[in-house]
This record gives C-alpha cells, sequence and structure tokens, in this order.
C-alpha cells in the first residue's frame, strides 16, 4: 500500500514540477511509521536552517516552495526526503533504518546509534529468539552470533549451556560471560525461570572496549539482554501467544546387539554370560544355550531399551503481553505459563512468568523507570550427569539403559505393565528349586544386571525437585541537573531462591539400601534451601554536548557496587514412613538407636558465603561529523577475593571508529550504503575463580576422627590477583547495494597471569593451590553476512550466516613443566586448551588379537605406556569453527526460516561407547554390534581385540577419541500471517507457524548427541528434536 | 556550580567502600586466627588423625596381589590395578604418598601451632597428648611411606622418602635415606613417648604399647631384628615395664573383627558411618554387590580353624551358588553398630608382633624360636596345641612365615609389602591362582619386577624437581 501511494506521488510531482512557480506556501503532512504517527520527528528543508518538529499526532506544518526537498528524520528510522510538488499537503512515511547504521544498538550502560558504534558488537533481535520452545534464553543464542559457541550438557528442560566468546580464555577461572538483564548482572547459569518472549534484543560485546565497562567481570564478554517496553504515544496492544508441542528422541548413531546377536555372541565368543552358561540372575543353567532355545529367548524378549527409556514429551505455553504508552509514560507486561516434559521419565520444568517494564519522563530533565520479573518454576530431574551428583555410570540413570541394557530381559510384566522392580534372569528375584520365583533379593535388585529396571524404578518411585522462585528488579532514574549534564543511578537485584526436595521413596529399589541394608526402616529425603541475592548499585554523572553540529562529546564517570550473598542450608532425614512421604511427620526419630549405632542420624548443613565488588571507571566518547570517533575508557576494580594490595585492578580501552560511507568521496557511490572501519584495543580484569575466599588461607571444620568436629587445613597463595585479558579488534561492517550487509573482525586476545589450579609437590600436604601462573591467547576472525537475494513486495529472499574460526594457544607457563594435568587433557605450552594428550590407540594384532599402541616415536608397540608414550593430539573438545547459516523466504503472509548450526574441529572421548566394546561388562552389559566383528582367530582383522583384553577402555589412549563435529538444522519454522480485520475488528493479526527443533544432525560420533561442555561423555542426556505448533494474536 | 559539585559527591558516596570489601569467610576459619587454645588444638587433632587411614595401603596390598579376583559384579571397578597396571599415574598407589603427607602436614602444623600456646595447669595433659598422638601420626605415617616406596628397607644407604618434620609449604624435598627415615621416625616416637601422659591408654590413640609396637615394626623392617625383638617381646611376653598383650582366643578372634573384642588390638582407626566403609575396597557398600571377591587362592589356603568364617562368608556366597560357581565373598569386614562393611582399621594387633618376632628369629637363624611363634598363632587360632615346624633354612622359614601371614593378615594392607619383603628370599614373587587371572590380567609377578616399588606419583614428579623416581617408572 504505503509503497504504492509513494510511486503515485513522486509520479504525482514529476508531472506537476515543471508548470509550477517558485512560490513560498504551507506544507502540512502526517509523518509516521509502520506503527503510526510518529512524535518527534524532525522535518527540515534541505540547504536551510528552517526546520520544525512533529507533534503528538505526528503533524507537521513548514513554510516551503514547490521543488524544495524536505528532510525528515527520526531516530531508528531511515532519513526520509521528499520534493514538495503542487499540493499542500506532503505525508512521509518512514522506513525503519536497518541498513545505513542509525540502528541503535544497546551497549554497556546505555545505547548508541549503530553508526556510532568504536567496538564488536552483535545483536541478536526477539525474532530470533521469540517463541522457540527451549526453556533456557543462552541456548537460544546458539548459531545466532558469530564468535558466541553455545553447548549443553543435557536435554533436561530448563537446563543452561556453557557459552563461550571468541575461545577460552581463561583456565580455571570463569569462562563464561558477563549476562546484563535490563542493567542488572544475573547468573549465567540459570535462566529456567525467565520468559524469553520478554526480550527485545540481545547485545553480545566481544571485544575490550564494548566490555571495558564490565571490566570488572567482562573479560569473557558480555550479554546484554533488554526486554520489550512499551512505546510513547502509542495505544494498548494486547498479544496472546501459545505453543504446544511434542519433544522427541534423538537419533542413535549407534546400534547395540538384539537377542540373539548378544546371547549367540557370549556363548560363540564370549564364553560366559547368559548364552554361555544359561545362568543369568538367579536362573542358573546347565550349559551353553542352544540355538532353539536362544531362538525361543529372542521371541519371548528383544528389548530395544531406547524405546523403553525415551518418551514423546510435550511443550506448551501460554503468554499475554499488554503494551502501551503515553507521551510521559510507557510499561509493557507480560504474564506467561511454560511446561516443558522431557524425553524420559519424570523429566520436566513448569514456570509461571511475570514481567513488568514502566518508564516515565515527567519532565523533560527527568527521567525514572522500573523493570521487575518475577518468576516461579519447578524442575524435575532424572538422574543426570549434568546435575553433578552422578557420574552418569549410576545403574539407575536411563541413559545408560539404552546402551547396557540386555535385549532378553523384557520390560513387561506378563500383564502388559512396565515391570519396576526386575526378574529372576535379572537377579531381582530368587529362583526356588522347582525353577518359580523365588523371594525379592534387595542387594541383586541394586546390582548390574537389573540395571533396567533399577533405572525404571527410581525413576517411578524417586523424587528430585528443585522449585525456583527467581526476581530480577531493576530501578533507574536521572536527572539534568545542569544543562547538558546529567546524574543519574540505578538499583538492580537478582534473586535466586531454590528449595530442592529429593526424596528416596522407602518401597523404591534404592530405598531398600537406604540409609542402609540392615536398617529397619528405609529411604531418605533432602530437602536444601538455596537463596543466591546480588545487589548492584551504580551511580553516574553524564556530560554531553554538540559544538558546532559537528563534534559530539560525551564524557561519564560511575561508581559500581556489586554484593553477593549466597545462602545455603538442608537436611537429609533417613527413614522415612511411605504413608507420609514429603512431609516432616513421615520422619523417623533420628535418635533411635539400631545395634547400638543411630542409623537415622540427620545430615545436616549450613553455609553463607558473600562477595563484594567495588568499581570506578569513566568513559569518554568524542564523534566528529559522524565520521570519526573515539572513545576511552579507565577503571579501578577491586574484589573482596583477594588479599589488600592485590585486591585492586587497573583496566583500560581505547576505540575508534571511521564510517567511510560518510565522506565525500564516496557521496555518489550509489553502491555503498555503509562502509565503516573500526579498531579497538585494551584489557579486562576476571575474578571469578574458585569460592569467594580463593585469597585466603582458610581453617575449615568437619568431621573429624571418631565423629567429632574438627579443624583441616587449606593452602592459599595470598599474592592471587586479577587476571587480565588484552585484546586487539579490528572490524569493518558495509552494507552494499542495498541488499548485502555484514561485518568482518579479526581479534588478537592474550591473557596473563591465568587462574590455575597449579600442581604443588605432595609433600607439602596439599595437591595444589590457585595462583596466577602463564599466558594464553585467542586470534579468531568472524564473518557475518546477509543478502537479499530477492525483494519485490510479495517475494522475499534472504540468506544470512555467520561463521567463526579461534585459535587457542597456551602461550607459556611461567617455567612449569611444560604440561599441567594427569587427565586426559593437559595443558601444554604451545597447544590449544582442552588439547588431548594420549597414547595413540594403533588397532589390533592380527597376530594374536591384543590391542596396539604407538610409542613417543611412533614406533608399533604391545605396552601400554602413558608416561612414556602420550603425546599431544591436537584435538580440542573445544571447536575451532563455529557458526550458523539459514534462509528466510516469504511470499505474501508465508514465511519460511531455516537457522543451520555447526562446531567443526572439536572432538571428545565417547566414553559410553567404550563400554559397548569393553567385554569385561558383557556379562551384564549389552555390547556394540561391531563387537561382532572382533578379533577371534589369528589372522582376522578386526578393529577390537580379543575377548580377553577386557578393561582397556578407560585408558588414556585415543581408541574412544572421535570427532564430535556436527551440522545441525537447529530451527526450521513456517508461518503464515493472517490479518486480523478479516476476522474480527479487534484483531490486528494472527499469526500460526510450524517449528522444529534439532531435527536433523550429521555427525560422526557415535552417540545420541555430538554436543556437549564435557571433555567425554557417559551416558548424558541428549537434546532432544522438537516439533511445536505456534499461535500469536495480536489486537 | 553548586548542582556540579551536589553530583559529584553523589557519585563519591559509594567511593567509601572498602570496608565492604573485606569479606571474611563465614563457615571457616583462617590460619592466623585458627589456632588459640589447647581446645582448638584438639579439634586440629582429630583432623589429623582422621587424615591417617590404612584403607589405600589396604587396598593396593590387597588388590595388586592374590588376595582377590574380579567378582562377579564387576563394572569396571579397580580392574586397572587388579591387572597389575601400576604407573606413575596410578591412582591408589599415589594416594598412599598424599594421604600419608597430608597427615605429615597436618600434624606438623599442629605441632607448631602448639608452640605458641601455654597450657593452663589444667590443661597440661590434654596438651602434652595432642603432641604425643602428633608425633605417633608423623612417625606411622613415614613408616607406610617407607615401606611402600623404599625399593629395599633393609638398605640402610639406599633412598626412602622425603622425611619432614617440618610445616613444609614450598620446599622441593629431596629423597631421604633409609637410616635417615629411620632415625626420623624414632626421634619422632621419642617424643610422642615423651608427651604421651601416663594415663593414656585408648587404643584409638597412640599407646606406650602403640609407640612399642611401631617402634619395632620400623627396626624390624630396616634390618635391625635383635633390636626389633626387644620392642615386641617387650609386649608378647610383659617386660620392661609393659604387661604382655595375648593373642585373642578364638571367640575374641571372630569378635575383634566385628569390632566388639579388643583382647589383641594395639592400635586401631576408628571408622564411623560418617566416612567411607572399609568394606568398599571389595564392596558396592550401598547395595552389597562384590566387585572384587577373595580369590581361589586365598579360599583354597583356608587354614581349617576360626580364620576361615572371618575371611570367608560362607553363607553370602552361597547364595550365588558359592565355590562351585566360583564366588567367593570375603568376610573380613562384616560390619558394626548396623552398618554392614562398616569396620575399625586394625592398625596393630598382636599376632603381626608375633610373626614380625618369628621372622626376626628366622633372620637371626634362630629356628626353632622362629616355628614357636609361628606355632602361637596356629595354637590361638585353633584352640589346640599344633605341630610344631621345622626349618632348616631362612627360605624354608620365610615361606611358612609368609604363609601364616597371608591367612592371618589378609586383607590388612599386609601381603604386597610382605611378598616384595620375602621375595628374594623365597624366590617367588606374586603367583596367583589360575582360577583368578588370564587375559589382561596377570597371573605372576616376577620377583625383580619393577612394581614390588610403588612409583613416585606422576604428580610429585611434575613438582619436584629434586624427587627421584624409582627404577624402571
Amino acid at each position: 500500500m504505503r509503497s504504492k501511494f509513494k510511486w503515485i506521488f513522486t509520479l504525482l510531482v514529476a508531472f506537476t514540477m515543471q508548470f509550477s512557480f517558485a512560490q513560498q506556501k504551507t506544507v502540512t503532512g502526517v509523518v509516521s511509521d509502520a506503527m503510526g504517527p510518529l512524535a518527534g520527528a524532525n522535518v527540515v528543508v534541505k540547504g536551510t536552517t528552517n526546520g520544525t518538529t512533529t507533534d503528538f499526532d505526528g503533524n507537521y506544518t513548514i513554510q516551503a516552495k514547490q521543488g524544495d526537498v524536505l528532510e525528515v528524520t527520526y531516530t531508528g528510522m531511515k532519513k526520509a526526503t521528499v520534493t514538495v510538488g503542487a499540493s499542500n499537503v506532503v505525508n512521509v512515511t518512514m522506513q525503519e533504518d536497518i541498513l545505513t547504521g542509525n540502528e541503535v544498538v544497546v551497549v554497556a550502560y546505555g545505547a548508541e546509534k549503530k553508526s556510532n558504534v568504536t567496538s564488536a558488537v552483535s545483536v541478536v533481535k526477539a525474532e530470533s529468539i521469540e517463541q522457540v520452545p527451549i526453556a533456557s534464553l543462552d541456548q537460544v543464542l546458539q548459531g545466532n552470533v558469530a564468535g558466541l559457541q553455545m553447548a549443553v550438557g543435557s536435554g533436561q528442560p530448563g537446563q543452561s549451556g556453557t557459552i563461550r566468546i571468541r575461545g577460552t580464555s581463561t583456565i580455571n577461572g570463569n569462562g563464561e560471560p558477563l549476562f546484563i538483564i535490563d542493567g542488572v548482572p544475573v547468573d549465567e547459569d540459570n535462566f529456567r525461570s525467565l520468559n524469553s518472549n520478554d526480550i527485545e534484543n540481545v547485545s553480545v560485546l566481544k571485544d575490550a572496549s564494548a566490555a571495558a565497562l564490565y571490566g570488572s567481570r567482562g573479560a569473557s564478554g558480555v550479554v546484554i539482554v533488554t526486554t520489550k517496553k512499551g512505546k510513547f504515544n502509542s495505544g494498548l496492544k494486547v498479544q496472546y501467544r501459545a505453543l504446544y508441542g511434542v519433544s522427541l528422541m534423538p537419533e542413535a548413531q549407534f546400534e547395540v546387539m538384539n537377542t540373539r546377536q548378544y546371547l549367540t555372541w557370549q556363548r560363540d565368543v564370549l564364553g560366559s554370560g547368559y548364552g554361555a552358561t544359561g545362568t543369568s540372575g538367579s536362573v542358573t543353567g546347565t550349559g551353553p544355550l542352544s540355538d532353539a532355545e536362544i531362538n525361543a529367548i529372542a521371541g519371548f524378549a528383544n528389548t530395544n531399551w531406547a524405546d523403553i527409556f525415551f518418551r514423546e514429551g510435550t511443550t506448551k505455553s501460554h503468554e499475554i503481553n499488554l503494551s502501551t504508552g503515553s507521551e510521559k509514560a510507557r510499561s509493557y507486561t507480560s504474564i506467561g505459563y511454560f511446561e516443558q516434559e522431557g524425553i524420559t521419565q519424570r523429566s520436566d520444568l513448569k514456570r509461571f512468568t511475570f514481567r513488568t517494564n514502566y518508564d516515565a519522563k515527567p519532565t523533560e530533565k527527568f527521567h525514572y523507570g522500573y523493570n521487575l520479573t518475577f518468576n516461579y518454576s519447578t524442575n524435575n530431574f532424572t538422574i543426570d550427569r549434568a546435575r553433578g551428583v552422578t557420574t552418569g555410570g549410576d545403574l539407575d540413570n536411563p541413559f545408560i539403559v539404552p546402551y547396557i541394557g540386555m535385549p532378553y530381559q523384557s520390560p513387561y510384566n506378563p500383564d502388559g505393565s512396565l515391570n519396576l522392580i526386575g526378574t529372576q534372569l535379572s537377579g531381582a528375584y530368587g529362583t526356588n528349586p522347582d525353577g518359580t520365583q523365588g523371594a525379592y533379593n534387595i542387594s541383586n535388585a541394586n546390582g548390574f544386571q537389573n540395571t533396567p529396571y533399577l533405572a525404571l524404578n527410581t525413576n517411578a518411585f524417586n523424587q528430585d525437585l528443585e522449585e525456583e522462585i527467581k526476581a530480577v528488579a531493576q530501578l533507574n532514574a536521572d536527572y539534568e541537573i545542569i544543562k547538558n549534564v546529567k546524574v543519574g543511578g540505578a538499583f538492580g537485584l537478582d534473586y535466586t531462591n531454590i528449595t530442592s526436595t529429593s526424596i528416596t521413596d522407602p518401597r523404591s529399589i534404592r530405598g531398600g539400601i537406604t540409609p542402609s541394608q540392615t536398617s529397619v526402616l528405609k529411604g531418605s529425603q533432602f530437602e536444601g534451601f538455596y537463596r543466591d541475592a546480588n545487589f548492584n548499585i551504580n551511580s553516574f554523572v553524564t556530560y554531553a554536548n554538540t559544538f558546532k553540529e559537528k563534534h559530539d562529546l560525551e564524557i561519564s564517570a560511575f561508581t559500581e557496587y556489586y554484593y553477593n550473598n549466597i545462602q545455603n542450608s538442608g537436611f537429609e532425614a533417613y527413614g522415612l514412613n511411605p504413608a507420609l512421604l514429603g512431609s516432616g511427620a513421615a520422619f523417623v526419630d533420628p535418635s533411635v538407636l539400631e545395634a547400638g549405632a543411630a542409623p537415622y542420624a540427620p545430615f545436616l548443613s549450613s553455609t553463607e558465603s558473600e562477595l563484594g565488588l567495588f568499581s570506578y571507571f569513566g568513559v569518554a566518547k568524542y564523534d566528529y561529523d559522524n565520521r570519526y570517533g573515539i572513545q576511552l575508557s579507565a577503571r579501578r576494580d577491586a574484589s573482596s577475593r583477594f588479599l589488600d594490595e592485590n585486591r585492586w585492578g587497573t583496566f583500560f580501552s581505547v576505540s575508534g571508529k571511521w564510517n567511510i560511507h560518510n565522506e565525500k568521496f564516496l557521496e555518489n557511490v550509489e553502491s555503498i550504503d555503509e562502509l565503516k572501519l573500526r579498531a579497538s584495543y585494551g584489557s579486562v580484569g576476571n575474578q571469578g575463580v574458585g569460592g569467594f575466599y580463593v585469597g585466603y588461607e582458610t581453617v575449615g571444620s568437619g568431621n573429624g576422627y571418631n565423629g567429632q568436629q574438627a579443624y583441616f587445613p587449606a593452602v592459599a597463595d595470598k599474592n592471587l590477583k586479577w587476571e587480565t585479558t588484552t585484546q586487539l579488534n579490528v572490524g569493518v561492517d558495509f552494507g552494499l547495494f542495498d541488499r548485502l550487509t555484514g561485518s568482518v573482525d579479526v581479534y588478537d586476545k592474550n591473557t596473563t597471569d591465568l587462574f590455575l589450579a597449579t600442581q604443588i609437590p605432595f609433600t607439602t600436604g596439599f595437591g595444589s593451590v590457585t595462583k596466577n601462573i602463564g599466558e594464553m591467547s585467542n586470534k579468531g576472525i568472524e564473518l557475518t553476512l546477509s543478502y537479499d537475494v530477492v525483494k519485490t513486495d510479495d517475494w522475499k529472499v534472504n540468506i544470512n550466516g555467520n561463521a567463526a574460526y579461534n585459535k587457542n594457544e597456551i602461550t607459556q607457563l611461567d617455567g612449569l613443566s611444560d604440561f599441567q594435568g594427569t587427565g586426559s587433557t593437559r595443558l601444554t605450552v604451545g597447544e590449544q586448551f582442552g588439547s588431548y594428550s594420549l597414547v595413540r590407540w594403533a588397532g589390533v594384532d592380527p597376530a594374536n588379537g591384543q590391542p596396539l599402541y604407538l610409542d613417543a616415536n611412533g614406533n608399533i608397540t604391545n605396552v601400554y605406556n602413558l608416561a612414556a608414550n602420550r603425546v599431544n593430539t591436537g584435538k580440542s573438545f573445544i571447536p575451532k569453527y563455529t557458526g550458523g547459516f539459514g534462509a528466510n523466504i516469504s511470499y505474501k503472509n508465508l514465511s519460511l526460516s531455516s537457522l543451520f548450526v555447526f562446531a567443526a574441529e572439536q572432538y571428545r572421548i565417547n566414553s559410553s561407547f567404550g563400554i559397548l566394546e569393553d567385554n569385561g561388562l558383557a556379562g551384564f552389559a549389552n555390547q556394540s554390534v561391531t563387537v561382532l566383528n572382533q578379533w577371534q582367530n589369528p589372522g582376522d582383522v578386526s578393529a577390537i581385540p580379543g575377548v580377553n583384553y577386557t578393561g582397556i577402555r578407560t585408558r588414556l589412549d585415543t581408541r574412544y577419541l572421535e570427532d564430535a563435529s556436527y551440522l545441525r538444522l537447529r530451527n526450521v519454522t513456517l508461518a503464515y500471517t493472517l490479518d486480523g480485520q478479516k476476522l474480527n475488528k479487534a484483531i490486528s493479526s494472527v499469526r500460526f507457524y510450524l517449528q522444529a527443533q534439532n531435527m536433523l544432525t550429521w555427525t560422526k560420533y557415535r552417540g545420541f548427541d555430538p554436543e556437549s561442555n564435557q571433555a567425554s561423555n557417559f551416558f548424558d542426556y541428549p537434546t532432544p528434536r522438537q516439533f511445536t505448533f505456534g499461535l500469536d494474536i495480536n489486537l | 556550580m553548586k548542582r556540579l559539585i551536589l553530583s559529584m559527591a553523589l557519585l563519591l558516596s559509594l567511593a567509601s567502600c572498602d570496608e565492604a570489601l573485606d569479606r571474611l569467610p563465614n563457615d571457616s576459619l583462617t590460619s592466623e586466627t585458627a589456632y588459640r587454645s589447647v581446645s582448638d588444638l584438639q579439634l586440629g587433632l582429630n583432623g589429623v588423625m582422621i587424615s591417617y587411614s590404612t584403607l589405600n595401603t589396604i587396598t593396593v596390598n590387597s588388590i595388586l596381589t592374590d588376595e582377590v579376583k574380579i567378582g562377579l559384579d564387576n563394572g569396571g571397578q579397580q580392574v586397572s590395578l587388579y591387572n597389575m597396571i601400576l604407573d606413575p599415574q596410578e591412582g591408589n598407589s599415589a594416594g598412599i604418598w598424599n594421604s600419608r603427607y597430608v597427615a605429615i602436614n597436618r600434624a606438623n602444623r599442629i605441632i607448631a601451632a602448639a608452640a605458641g600456646i601455654s597450657p593452663a595447669a589444667n590443661e597440661v595433659n590434654q596438651y602434652n597428648n595432642i603432641l604425643a598422638q602428633c608425633y605417633f601420626i608423623r612417625a606411622l605415617s613415614h613408616l607406610d611411606l617407607m615401606n611402600h616406596y623404599s625399593p629395599n628397607t633393609m638398605d640402610l644407604t639406599g633412598i626412602a622418602v622425603p622425611y619432614i618434620d617440618f610445616v613444609n609449604t614450598s620446599t622441593q624435598l629431596p629423597r631421604n635415606t633409609v637410616a635417615e627415615v629411620r632415625d626420623g621416625i624414632l626421634a619422632s616416637l621419642q617424643l610422642a613417648d615423651d608427651f604421651l601422659p601416663a594415663s593414656s591408654s585408648d587404643i584409638y590413640f597412640a599407646t606406650t604399647k602403640a609407640i612399642e609396637f611401631t617402634r619395632a615394626k620400623v627396626k624390624f623392617l630396616t634390618g635391625d631384628y635383635t633390636g626389633a625383638l626387644v620392642h615386641a617381646d617387650n609386649l608378647i611376653l610383659g617386660q620392661n615395664g609393659f604387661t604382655a598383650t595375648p593373642l585373642a582366643n578364638a571367640t575374641q578372634y571372630v569378635n575383634m573383627f566385628a569390632d566388639t573384642d579388643n583382647t589383641e588390638i594395639i592400635f586401631k582407626r576408628r571408622r564411623t558411618q560418617l566416612e567411607g566403609f572399609i568394606g568398599g575396597v571389595w564392596y558396592f557398600t550401598g547395595t552389597g554387590g562384590a566387585f572384587l571377591e577373595m580369590s581361589n587362592k586365598v579360599y583354597n589356603n583356608l587354614p581349617g580353624d576360626v580364620r576361615d568364617g572371618v575371611l570367608f562368608d560362607a553363607v553370602g556366597s552361597a547364595a550365588q551358588g558359592g565355590p562351585a560357581n566360583n564366588f567367593h565373598l570375603i568376610n573380613k569386614y562384616p560390619g558394626s553398630s548396623g552398618f554392614l562393611f562398616l569396620n575399625d582399621e586394625k592398625v596393630m594387633r598382636m599376632s603381626e608382633l608375633v610373626l614380625i618376632k618369628a621372622e626376626c628369629h628366622a633372620r637371626l637363624s634362630q629356628w626353632t624360636d622362629a616355628a614357636d611363634a609361628v606355632k602361637a598363632i596356629r595354637d590361638a587360632r585353633s584352640g589346640a596345641s599344633t605341630p610344631v615346624d621345622v626349618y632348616a633354612n631362612l627360605q624354608q622359614a620365610a615361606n611358612a612365615i609368609l604363609a601364616e601371614r597371608f591367612v592371618e593378615l589378609a586383607y590388612e594392607g599386609h601381603r604386597y609389602v610382605d611378598i616384595k619383603r620375602l621375595r628374594n628370599v623365597t624366590n617367588v614373587g606374586i603367583v596367583r591362582d589360575p582360577a583368578d587371572c588370564g587375559g589382561a590380567a596377570p597371573c605372576e609377578l616376577g620377583v625383580s619386577d619393577r612394581r614390588f616399588t610403588l612409583p613416585i606419583p606422576q604428580a610429585e614428579m611434575d613438582t619436584n624437581a629434586n624427587m627421584l623416581q624409582n627404577d624402571d617408572y
């Protein structure tokens, strides 16, 4: 409509022009954008000082002559130019400016025009974040920002991932970016209670200059989240949004044996287990099973345990939001409910979210506002390695069962219900002399052979629940105290309260051995109370002025105090009355004695820790004619983690930009819409290491000899100080042919005084102490591109993508021996962080089936000697290449968008798969089908050693170091927008959409999921595939 | 201007936050403030005592040798150690080194802290006792270290381990000789003896008898057999101011392993349910599944006396087919206080001392005395007079003593160092029963194998430039 109008109008102007006279007249009109009239737009007659601004309803009146050109400007909009024609009415519709850099970008402590930004900042807009059925905001950022790598270790709903910006720049310090939500620093590891739909945009600050203003915590980058606000001078807008969907198990990239394969292999090759002896659980056999017997067993049960343990989880979400704005105030309010089931039993997340944002400018000089979100969520967990309380190897971990669950065990009772206890074959029940089912055997029910039933039992009976109240609030105000000088301040709060309840039901299999197998009463209940309160107070003075129209100067000074208080307490009671489960009434008196001991003595704990940070800093910005800009900053920070003079760190940055497209020599080059050169250099500190008292030589208290209280000494390096990351960044932003936009950044980052848990001789009584040791470098390049292939009224095709390469290297370790660490990865000077140092696997000797390795010199040996033969593989679990790409295609009201993400040059030790090829476990654990081709006779060429070579999977060799690179169709959305007027006058539009999450994954990794934030996999909770239907109704 | 000053004042109002940065730990003390009284030292001592445990020596001595086989419920637990994969990265053996030096460090810290505290008159006994216990733990820890890490404790000029009698915070200490460590241990024991209040008789702590026992053991291990015999006989015969401690009779013996009888106990390391259960060396203590079982070798050598039932859990084994199904459960730590597998560590009991006495006599070619000592054990265990052995040479005596130690002290942390000490006499290394080994699990460890001395842990080698690794690692 609008473009048609414009076209007709232009035509009109062209016709009338030559017949008109240069005569001053009164021109009126309305300036509007897609949303409606714009108040406060500037209208100027080009080449004169004759100008005005639009009123509340977007109206303006100006004296102009026919043929004059009106220039209309408004922040965030493309400059509009209209030639005055014969008509006295000139209405102007403005377009949102994306290409030419008048876009506003949220940066540290404020917002800036994109063209003024001097540092490396990437922005993710609401469209990429909204209505994605992933409950944790940080996960949603995956693939959307060049140089931001996100990996998650569990598919549990609400699970937070690990984000690395531009590689890893610390060893033992906090390597995740600082998250700021509406000015409040928040916990970077917990977003499950926050509603991502409330987010307007996310700015990712990547270089030293951008992050400098968060210098005390910004060394690993800063992610600034800005939530939605209402618009001044807009009416009430109401939106209802809903989602419904399912989560499904990912496809397994490995295959386990079926009943026939497993039993036949046990009989013919392994020589032990059910197939070879007829003995399983309490069933005692008489010898090897015959083919007929195996067939009969396979006919009875041929279980693929993945089918039993993975379920279809549902996702439901409803939200209503309202936004409104008057001349002096605006607000946004949302209320939402989100519910998501995981892909296995008892894994879920439910949450209520509430947000209200308010902004007011009661006078021209005074502004204040608040942002408040208050949320309640409940999270049920299954046994999940990412919870930290299990190694993954627990037999009731549901994700171990699809690997090791024996196929000849039936998951069902004779009546067809799920068997939650076990069978004679699994040992849970004894076998009577006549072969009938004997007594329940609690010890064997907890044993290896009963693994599938134990996992089902724990999922069915036991509880691991967290209930969280999370509030993030901020109050801010500023006042222009004298002309061009503003003072202001803000108070922020991030409050998290988690109540955990873990119940081991006395009737469950695990309950039968809790607190001990011999106690009369069983079961346990743990309740934990965790409160994490973060307070942030800052105040500032800003002087801003423009001289001679071309010189923009802004100087600010800030102070900031941050205080974090964490309280954690809990108890675990033992011996429960099952009838009153969940209540304290179920607890037995803990002083009850049995056999002279107190088996029900509860476990009690209470801790508190505090952190204080204080900073003062200043920043100066100068911009000349929107061409040249420079920004300087300096800051001093103190952290209560460190002692005395080491407490303070000093950091600075300098950055500049050159908007080349604004230069005269490019004025007539139509093809260049934007060309900007940026450069920055600066340093940022990191104090996030260890506990809050890492600098103190503490003497702790705990359980000592004979159950008495005791003191335990600890060591500390009292000279511990700030870790410093210095970064040089050069970047170019460009826009060409009104179609292609993008940016390229190169950086060189160097971290000194690395936090390192440095090994010290154990003859000191301690193994390590955290010191500042060594240096690390990250160098990389990032590219972001967006290209409009087709841009017509009906058709729009855009392809976009980002990619990043990062090279990490440990450049020195301060004279420590040139490697540190004894695990699978080592820190080695000249190598990247997270680099695996392993003995090289050289396959299997065809002559005798024994494993072969390469020694340090590359010669084949049959001796595994870690100390002598481990070498650096040059492979790390942190990918070198990451990125995302996709296309947005729309035809009229129908649109299709996609996002592919990838990570390349990333490796991981696949310990889960290793279990499937360890014949030492094959008596009670299923094996991979690859084992069917293992070495058996001299001359066999196989990748798997003979059956006698058991237990070697845990050796630190490259056998299970697998390429975990992947390409994943992270999101694909098909949407249709319906003009609401056709349905009902009250409805402005309706949008329907279908989404698929993680629909396709390409990888060589032999597991369920190539993505992880760990150096090895051990039966982790995989990321699900999700399919959802969504609906937005706008009133 | 006024407003500008006002705004600057507002800005600086937060600048006086330095005291807000002094955040001292709420849940712990700092080294400057922790030890100010005798009761503080007592809390420190409780931390010293708990850090001394023989759990890791029991683990290595049991699993590396012929005491166990892989259990029915093994999911990979300790398979590597059972396969005799022993290198400087091996965690169990490194644990011996690390935990003993933790104990030594803690003891030295309390000894140092005590120097700054003057006890009141009514605290002198407690204060002296704290010091005595610290010196005792320091001595015992060094003895264990030397026994496991010195290639040959009878070579007085050979290498042992660093002897540390001060609070070492960063010094990279070299290994002392056997003689130096022996002298250090004896000096610490003398200090323990000097400080120990006369009334001390709690077997859960150092007593004069425990000190005397340790003296016997350190002299025995370093080749001073005559000297060792004096200390051993002091406790066995009750001379030189000591009362005699008898061997347990059959009933007492069974009760001893249920922790209800202490007749022949000299020193016990108490374990409560707040720590890992000792049976966890071989069992999943929660479920009762055995990832390691008694070896066929132990089972085939059960002596036919009260020890059979103490070593072998016949009832539990029968539930899974028993010996016929190659299923043998260890019964040495049956549990106590209502907890399965929870038992105290019998660090020093009289039968060991009697067998030390036997070996000293054998080393001194006193064959009859040696045979009598072995007979004393057998008599006590069978409750009857057993035939006396006749030894014609050291090898015969050593074989008999080693065999007796095998069944008397099994699963108590002796087997590996016993074979190590006597292998050059018996000319036999570790020999497992064929039913206990095969595949990746070696059936033998040759007499001259490097693995008869534990490797110095890699972490120590990486951080201590003055540390010397044992041969061939």
